[in-house]
């Protein structure tokens, strides 16, 4: 398998009035062609900038310094129009707030068909039909009736999966999706996973799947990176990480997962040392939470 | 659609007539005509013509019902002192008053667009601070002084506008700016609002992350969107012209319905002032009526809901 | 932790970021300031003043202003009939101010308890009630003032009156759509189910939620009230001598502005401050409210604490 992303020494920091705030530190990994690497970690660990850099997203004041090679492309350096020819067609990118992510004032099909218009040169009626056919390669029912309908007219799940549609529509050969489960309700969030799941075997395209949970990383990923507080500290194949954990962060976020006790009693919380103030919001928030606040 | 449309109609119907009966209620509190028409007590035979011309000798309720039913053919009676249907007087003054306002609106919304966006583009930074005193100054700044103060400086000073009327462009420029001032403030502070929230809005954001242009990110992914805002608080604006108005009809001398609705006060021309005012409530009706169309048309979520 | 103690250090958390703000921006300790100091001019300073103030003197006609030669009180010129502008300024803030506090006090109760009823009730009391708000708000407010005080004496109290109803219509919507929205909150529907009277759900649980989007809104309906009343009695209705506000000082000084300019100015650049003042000051207020808003106070939205410990 030859290598699609190669991310070397990459940090990423914040200037800010109180001083720079390190987001990402000195962090290396790789993915492959066709792999799923899981990126786990607590809020603030540090995992959704790195996703952002990698789209070449990072904003002011944020700053990237190292190396990020797609395909041997260097990204880090490049200005927004060199950057513009890789986004959607190299790397997509699904987010995390689903209720945010289309333009309410667009109808779903102006929206999708945009995309093969003016990235691909299609015709419109060439278009559209592809818009149609992604409509249903994502599970809209009746995509032809709902072309013509606007985001508002769609329930949550729904429009993440239009969402996820936009990014993968125009086949890119990474995917990187930004815990694309979290803004939407338990019922709906398996669906998602295994439509996610399922295109990417078909396309055979990269994916880096940001998450908190365990379980869902479990599930989706070839490879596991746990990150925290900006760094990597734990990496290896997902089922060897799952066996045994090395790392006593990684134990301990283990330990915490409710889905391994039978009663909240056996929740351990997250010992002291791991909870921070860290680099974003500092609050660990998937099982550990609950297990902090039972304390 | 259709009975939004039905519904905004019916209101700004309700709206209308509940503007006719106030007015009319209104001016026959503000004192007799009789009295200024005949300053030295006429004879009793002239008062007594004098009220059976203007329909003043009947009973109050019965001066309602009648002005009612002529207020629905447009009849709102003749002025007392211009030889003239009261109407008629009103709506020669109105083409001056709309030109005005109208020349102000594009200008306010053009300048407040292009300020708030600079300040939303550079947002808490200088640019941003300096725009966003600026517009609060703006809408501090009484209008009525800072007609006299543009006047002190540009007309008395440097003597390059006149000081009134309206005879060429140049008289225009300084009641145009009047008008305009604290409504650059007030829409400023909108734009700059709006353009933040769509800028760092997920859906621009996912459009840029599909590779999208700038040039189509601001134009087709932004505009329409932070346009929402903005024609949702334009007919306040518009209503707030009309006042500024009036203001700039007694500074500056400048024709219009603020001159005329000011002179009928002091004349006690009842029919000319229910007339103006009823006009000037059907404009900001029509005008809201308008705005409620387009924000439609704009906005998928009020069209299809 | 009790839940009494967490209130509390909640609460003193709240107090200190609202002072952080404030003092971390200068412009709004100015603000106040010179809110303050006009408020204290207006309640102390005419008595303090007195006759002095109204006092004629055709040799001070038109007296330049900034020299003090001719006694401080002149130090910002002297009017067309010698009377010093500075005093004229202070009699004319008790004027303004106490038409300004009046009418938005009367404005902001009437009109938030209207709002309040009719988004707590709905239905045709709802109605009713929006309607009125929208005729009273279709024709421009001064057109409205001008013709209502047409029909009054002039007097401060009518002037209260005609202004403290154009604003009505402001409190009503917004207390009305606040209301309309908190009543489908759980906490209400609580209430409700326990038994408690429409009255008590109004004034215990919705009122606490309205009153800090009105004090905010009041805070600026200030500054607009302040300037409407001055265009009023600068189209000469409204108020008689010897009876002043700032807006009349404006408009005496109008016919003389090539003689003397400083009799129009100072009064205008009096009203500025004061309407800038409350301005910012509101704006302080809906910071504090939502930090992530404003860039008059800190750079940055904070970033949140961990709460977990």
């Amino acid at each position: 398998m030859s290598v699609l992303l190669d991310i070397r020494n990459l940090s990423v920091n914040f200037d800010s009035r109180r001083g720079t705030v390190s987001a990402v530190r000195n962090v290396n990994f790789s993915v492959a062609q066709g792999e799923s690497v899981a990126l786990v970690g607590a809020s603030g660990s540090g995992k959704t900038v790195l996703s952002r850099a990698i789209m070449g997203l990072v904003d002011e004041p944020g700053h990237v310094t190292g190396s990020i090679l797609f395909e041997g492309e260097q990204i880090v350096g490049k200005d927004e129009n060199e950057l513009r020819k890789i986004r959607g067609l190299g790397v997509a990118m699904v987010f995390q707030d689903a209720l945010d992510g289309l333009n309410p004032v667009f109808s779903i099909g102006s929206q999708l068909k945009e995309i093969f218009t003016v990235r691909m040169g299609f015709s419109g009626t060439e278009a559209k039909k592809r818009a149609v056919a992604l409509m249903e390669q994502v599970g809209i029912r009746n995509a032809k009736e709902r072309y013509h309908d606007y985001p508002h007219q769609f329930s949550g799940g729904m429009r993440q999966r239009i969402c996820i549609a936009l990014a993968v529509g125009l086949q890119p050969k990474l995917l990187i999706a930004d815990e694309p489960t979290t803004a939407l309700d338990v019922t709906v969030q398996a669906g998602i996973l295994r439509l996610i799941k399922s295109l990417q075997a078909k396309t055979g395209m990269g994916m880096i799947f940001v998450t908190h949970d365990l379980a869902v990383a479990h599930q989706i990923s070839d490879r596991i990176i746990v990150m925290y507080n900006g760094d990597i500290v734990e990496e290896g194949p997902t089922d060897t990480v799952f066996r045994s954990p090395r790392h006593p962060y990684t134990q301990a976020l283990m330990a915490a997962h409710p889905g391994r006790v039978r009663s909240w009693r056996d929740l351990a919380p997250i010992p002291d040392e791991f909870v921070t103030d860290g680099p974003g919001e500092g609050v660990i928030s998937s099982g550990p939470s609950v297990a902090a606040a039972l304390n | 659609m259709v009975t939004f449309l039905r519904g905004r109609l019916l209101s700004g119907a309700v709206t209308l007539i509940g503007v006719v009966v106030m007015v009319f209620f209104l001016a026959r509190l503000t004192g007799s005509p009789i009295d200024l028409f005949f300053p030295e007590g006429g004879t009793e035979a002239q008062i007594r013509a004098f009220e059976q011309a203007y329909g003043l000798d009947q009973p109050l309720y019965k001066q309602f019902l009648i002005f009612l039913g002529n207020a629905a053919q447009g009849d709102f009676g003749d002025s007392i002192w211009q030889q003239r249907p009261a109407m008629e007087a009103a709506l020669s003054e109105m083409p001056m008053t709309l030109a005005l306002a109208g020349i102000a609106m594009v200008v306010s919304v053009v300048t407040a667009v292009i300020l708030g966006s600079i300040a939303a583009a550079y947002r808490f930074r200088r640019p941003d601070r300096i725009i966003t005193i600026l517009s609060l100054i703006a809408g501090s700044v009484p209008v009525f002084w800072f007609a006299i103060v543009s006047i002190l400086i540009f007309a008395i000073q440097l003597q390059w506008l006149p000081t009134s009327g309206s005879y060429s462009w140049k008289s225009w420029i300084l009641p145009v700016a009047t008008i305009s001032l604290s409504p650059i403030g007030v829409l400023t502070q909108v734009v700059r609002g709006a353009m933040i929230d769509v800028l760092t809005s997920g859906y621009v954001r996912n459009a840029r992350a599909r590779g999208f242009g700038s040039l189509r990110l601001i134009f087709r992914h932004s505009l329409r969107n932070a346009a929402l805002p903005i024609i949702a608080v334009a007919g306040d604006i518009a209503a707030s012209k009309l006042n500024g108005a009036v203001i700039v009809s007694v500074v500056f001398a400048f024709p219009g319905i603020g001159r005329l609705i000011v002179g009928a006060i002091m004349a006690r021309d009842f029919p000319v002032l229910q007339a103006s005012i009823v006009l000037v409530g059907l404009a900001i009706i029509t005008l809201n009526l308008l705005i409620d169309i387009i924000y439609m048309i704009v906005d998928p979520r009020v069209r299809l809901s | 932790m009790t839940l009494a103690t967490e209130k509390q250090t909640n609460r003193t958390f709240v107090y200190s970021e609202r002072w952080q703000m404030f003092f971390a921006s200068p412009m709004t300790v100015a603000a106040a300031t010179w809110l303050v100091f006009v408020i204290l001019v207006a309640i102390f300073g005419p008595a303090l003043v007195g006759d002095l103030a109204n006092k004629q003197a055709l040799l001070m006609r038109f007296a330049p202003p900034f020299q003090l030669e001719k006694g401080f009180q002149f130090i910002l010129g002297a009017d067309s009939l010698g009377r010093p502008v500075l005093l004229q300024l202070v009699m004319g803030a008790q004027t303004s101010m106490l038409i300004a506090i009046l009418s938005v006090g009367s404005s902001s109760v009437i009109g938030s308890t209207l709002g309040i009823i009719s988004g707590y009730f709905g239905g045709w009391v709802d109605n009713i009630l929006l309607r009125i708000a929208d005729i009273v708000h279709t024709i421009p407010s001064i057109l409205l003032a001008l013709v209502v005080l047409f029909i009054l004496d002039p007097s401060i109290t009518n002037l209260v009156i005609v202004l403290g109803i154009t604003r009505i219509p402001v409190y009503l919507r917004t207390a009305r759509a606040q209301t309309a929205e908190v009543r489908q909150r759980t906490f209400v529907e609580v209430a409700q189910a326990m038994g408690a009277s429409d009255w008590r759900i109004m004034t215990k649980e919705i009122a606490p939620v309205v009153i800090p989007t009105v004090r905010t809104l009041a805070m600026l309906e200030v500054a607009s009230v302040i300037l409407a009343a001055a265009s009023l009695t600068f189209l000469g209705i409204g108020l008689q001598r010897p009876t002043v506000d700032w807006g009349m000082l404006v408009a005496d000084g109008q016919a003389y502005l090539e003689t003397a300019w400083f009799v129009a100015v100072f009064p205008g650049i009096v009203i500025v401050l004061t309407a800038l003042s409350a301005s910012l000051i509101s704006n302080w207020l809906r910071a504090v409210e939502d930090p992530a808003q404003n860039i008059l106070f800190l750079s940055k939205p904070k970033k949140k604490r961990s709460e977990s410990k």
